[in-house]
């Protein structure tokens, strides 16, 4: 057993009747729940903010072919029907 | 964005390599501090919850100097990137100051015989506390307002300011929390300072793990908010 020379030891004194396993116990129980509980956080968010990205970047390329049809059916774009001869 | 260039999320080597060396390193720093470590004559055991109290509370601090270098460059530069080290860094600093005081809460039930006093130290980690959680709801109600984010660099800013008050506090004011590292060295023994270094350097790798972590967090919810903009 060695001392601290910090002014905590002569605060306590001797005598004080504490469980010191029991308290060491629970700081470190607190301290792990906390830092288990942060980082299992961290994953639950990025896996719903995954999920969200992948179902809006559905969305956007479902809007984006509905933008393109009805031009691809206008013949606006691409090769479209080949224009008429002119009459001789 | 197209759908199908987007795969399901599965951490990449990159990012277990960090994540294991992390918990590595705490898990060596733990046998250090139970096994190696003496136990202190008057506090017995409960003393070891030092170990990661004061660890926390040193990443708490780094975090909160990221934050504010990030904050003066984001000021100075103007890139969004450097708001989002600030938002990053400041979580987390709440997250290891909340285990520090988590863990000195219990040590001073042991110790002192209540979980709370109004001690310089305390009463100033807990301002400083409050400050950085200020800056999170500042900066996580921001979406996109530039104004916001200045506003929470300006925060982080002057939140670190607090961090040398925390220090000093207690040789600026009579209270009762130990003074262990002083400018003039540690006070505790060679086997308890090399326990309390190698949590330092556990937390600390921990700290840069989830600071990559938190930041790519930030940029994929950037990217959903814009494809949500997109939407309409």
């Amino acid at each position: 057993m060695v001392g601290w020379s910090g002014r905590a030891g002569l605060i306590v004194g001797g005598n004080v009747p504490v469980s010191p396993l029991w308290w060491m116990f629970l700081g470190y129980s607190l301290m792990w729940a906390a830092i288990v509980l942060y980082v299992a956080n961290l994953g639950r968010r990025q896996a719903a903010l995954h999920r969200e990205l992948e179902a809006l970047a559905a969305a956007v390329d479902a809007t984006a072919a509905e933008d393109a049809a009805p031009a691809a059916g206008s013949g606006a774009e691409g090769r479209g029907p080949a224009p008429a001869r002119p009459a001789r | 964005m197209r759908a199908a260039a987007l795969t399901t999320f599965r951490p990449s080597i990159g990012e277990r390599v960090p994540a294991w060396l992390a918990w590595a390193a705490i898990t060596a720093s733990m046998y250090l501090g139970f096994i190696y470590a003496p136990p202190e004559q008057t506090m017995g055991d409960a003393q070891r919850i030092m170990y990661f109290h004061v660890a926390a509370a040193w990443n708490g601090f780094l975090a909160f100097g990221v934050v504010c270098v990030a904050a003066v460059l984001y000021l100075w530069r103007g890139e969004r990137g450097w708001s989002r080290v600030v938002y990053a860094s400041a979580e987390i600093g709440v997250f290891f100051t909340s285990i520090c005081i988590i863990g000195g809460s219990v040590w001073a039930r042991a110790v002192w015989n209540v979980w709370w006093t109004w001690d310089p130290r305390l009463t100033t980690t807990l301002l400083l506390w409050f400050i950085f959680v200020g800056l999170l709801v500042v900066r996580g109600s921001a979406e996109g307002d530039v104004a916001r984010e200045r506003l929470a660099a300006v925060i982080g800013i002057v939140g670190f300011f607090v961090v040398p008050i925390v220090y000093m506090s207690d040789q600026w004011w009579v209270g009762l929390h130990p003074q262990l590292i002083t400018m003039s060295g540690f006070a505790m023994p060679g086997r308890m300072v090399v326990a309390l270094m190698s949590s330092f350097a556990a937390f600390t790798v921990f700290y840069l793990w989830l600071l990559g972590r938190r930041l790519r967090l930030v940029a994929l919810a950037e990217d959903v908010a814009a494809l949500r903009e997109r939407l309409g």
